[in-house]
């Protein structure tokens, strides 16, 4: 029981956090960055380094236009 | 909704708007933790209630730095004192030794902290252990055990399935409890 009420007395930022973190939305986000890392992985062999570097370059500016 | 600077300059000004915002802003979240401790209605509504006057009698001269997580605390406490006084309630006492079951296994003697000291020790060790797990492992342990919330509830927030929480939950605690060990507390 004593674990359990010394648990109440956490500090507040964890409370707040678990109250307001949106940890699905946080997971869709997480799987998309991890699935843009590996079609910038696969694109980067296809191209080879010097042309990846350009259509990074590219990418970015469309995506920052956006 | 008011911000929450200014719900407590309200209660540094001593109207009584301030509860009713504070309900406004909080109630729903207060009256959960007291429903996931309490199984009832009732009792839970009292809870709020009893926090909301705390709340009143204890800000001036405080001023919490987070009003949401203060009053969380207070519920906490409030529903957790209820529960006790009654004897372990008839319903929802189930749940309620169900989560203290699974905290039971963090810590390898019965022979739990008696003392002030001892207590803050055991939070200052949960506060250390909580910072190093990662955001997902730490908002399902908070959910769980300080929010009393349902399996059920963690996986709908989180959109995972019932075993990948109850695999967080699992891991987290074990990891507790060697973090535990490791401070020397009730071993």
């Amino acid at each position: 029981m004593n674990l359990f009420i010394a648990i109440g007395d956490i500090y507040d930022i964890f409370i707040e956090e678990a109250e307001t973190a949106n940890i699905a939305e946080e997971s869709v986000r997480r799987r998309k960055r991890r699935n843009t890392t590996a079609a910038a992985l696969a694109t980067a062999s296809a191209l080879g380094i010097a042309a990846f570097a350009v259509w990074r370059k590219k990418t970015k500016q469309k995506r920052l236009a956006s | 909704m008011l911000d929450d600077d200014k719900i407590i300059d309200l209660y540094f000004s001593r109207m009584e708007i301030a509860i009713a915002e504070t309900r406004k802003k909080y109630g729903g979240r207060l009256f959960t933790v007291a429903r996931n401790i309490l199984f009832n209605k009732e009792d839970a509504e009292e809870c709020v209630n009893d926090t909301l006057m705390k709340a009143w009698q204890h800000i001036p001269p405080k001023r919490p730095e987070m009003l949401g997580a203060y009053l969380s605390k207070i519920v906490r406490n409030l529903s957790i004192n209820a529960l006790q006084a009654k004897k372990a309630a008839k319903r929802g006492g189930d749940e309620v030794n169900l989560l203290l079951g699974e905290l039971t296994e963090c810590i390898a003697s019965p022979h739990t902290p008696e003392n002030t000291h001892e207590a803050n020790e055991v939070t200052n060790a949960l506060n250390m252990f909580l910072a190093k797990q990662e955001k997902t492992a730490r908002v399902a342990f908070v959910l769980r055990y300080f929010h009393g919330e349902s399996i059920n509830n963690i996986c709908t927030r989180f959109n995972m399935g019932e075993s990948k929480v109850k695999s967080i939950l699992f891991r987290t605690r074990k990891k507790l409890r060697t973090h535990l060990e490791k401070e020397g507390i009730a071993i």
